[in-house]
């Protein structure tokens, strides 16, 4: 803890300091051709999701090692648990900005705000399922809603590269994959620095929030922990509470 | 006077001669979405943390 504080101020500079290089960057390329300065959003657009498929990573990780380690190693668990909650709130976050940015971006591009498409829909999908998942953590109690939870993260991965994949599977409305896409697939080279600045700038937002976020599920953990070690002390009087 | 009232408007390159009604405002819109959400998720943890700390310090509190 004596670390963390400094070590999350300096993180806190460096992040300010590249997104605020990265808006610089965004605003201040050539404008494209075709879609003149709309194309901006997309800027915003693709470090989303890239944070968006880092974020539900990160929980799926998260999740196994809590699984695996739950009986014999609880208070890595425990940890493995705080980092899965944390990804995944990011990852909601980061995966609605990519959803709205998209549709705002839709709206000029294909006239229309939204479309069935596989790509889209398996969007929708996607940030329902991680919802579902942040709801059920809240709104469940008790010792096995972490494991259920983690059983859900990981079953809700699976849809992570369904939506990579959509693009390709089927043909959908949504431009073609950007990365690994083959031929003719990348960001124009006037794209590139936006692009790339954007990524980190929001990469290192990303572990900024997750680190706080992180902290506040642990110091949540150790109070629950003292609350049930209290309580077991003192039957009687978490009786009292109970009823009260 | 909108350069006095608003000094970083000049990032926001607006310009008129290639720009149709409905870019600028989607632009600014996704913009400010994209900031406005991750900051308010940001308040949300820093009120988060207050209503722990004040948990831990209440004083029937044995921590």
């Amino acid at each position: 803890m004596k670390l963390f504080r400094p070590a999350l101020g300096i993180l806190a500079i460096v992040a300010l300091g590249l997104l605020a290089y990265g808006f610089h960057v965004a605003m201040t390329v050539p404008a494209d051709e075709a879609m003149y300065n709309v194309q901006r959003i997309f800027y915003y657009h693709i470090p989303a999701w890239i944070m968006t498929s880092l974020c539900f990573g990160a929980n799926l990780i998260g999740s196994v090692v809590y699984l695996a380690t739950r009986n014999k190693r609880p208070s890595l668990a425990l940890r493995a648990d705080a980092v899965a909650v944390a990804t995944a709130e990011m990852g909601v976050v980061f995966c609605l900005v990519g959803l709205v940015t998209g549709s705002l971006w839709a709206r000029y591009a294909w006239g229309i705000w939204w479309t069935w498409d596989e790509r889209l829909t398996s969007t929708l999908i996607l940030w329902l399922i991680y919802v579902s998942y942040l709801l059920m953590r809240n709104f469940s109690a008790g010792p096995q809603m972490r494991t259920l939870s983690a059983v859900l993260a990981i079953f809700g991965y699976i849809d992570v590269p369904i939506v990579y994949m959509s693009t390709r599977w089927w043909r959908t409305q949504h431009p073609g994959p950007v990365f690994f896409g083959g031929p003719g697939s990348g960001i124009a080279p006037s794209m590139k620095p936006a692009v790339t600045w954007n990524i980190y700038a929001w990469m290192a937002w990303a572990v900024l929030i997750v680190s706080i976020r992180y902290a506040v599920e642990r110091r949540q953990q150790k109070i629950d922990e003292t609350d049930a070690l209290r309580s077991l002390e003192s039957p009687s009087a978490a009786q009292v509470e109970v009823v009260s | 006077m909108i350069k006095s009232m608003f000094p970083l408007a000049d990032l926001f390159p607006w310009d008129r001669q290639n720009e149709s009604v409905l870019g600028h405002h989607h632009l600014i819109a996704a913009y400010c979405f994209a900031w406005g959400i991750q900051l308010a998720y940001l308040a949300y943890l820093g009120l988060k943390w207050r209503a722990l700390v004040r948990v831990e310090r209440q004083p029937s509190n044995p921590r």
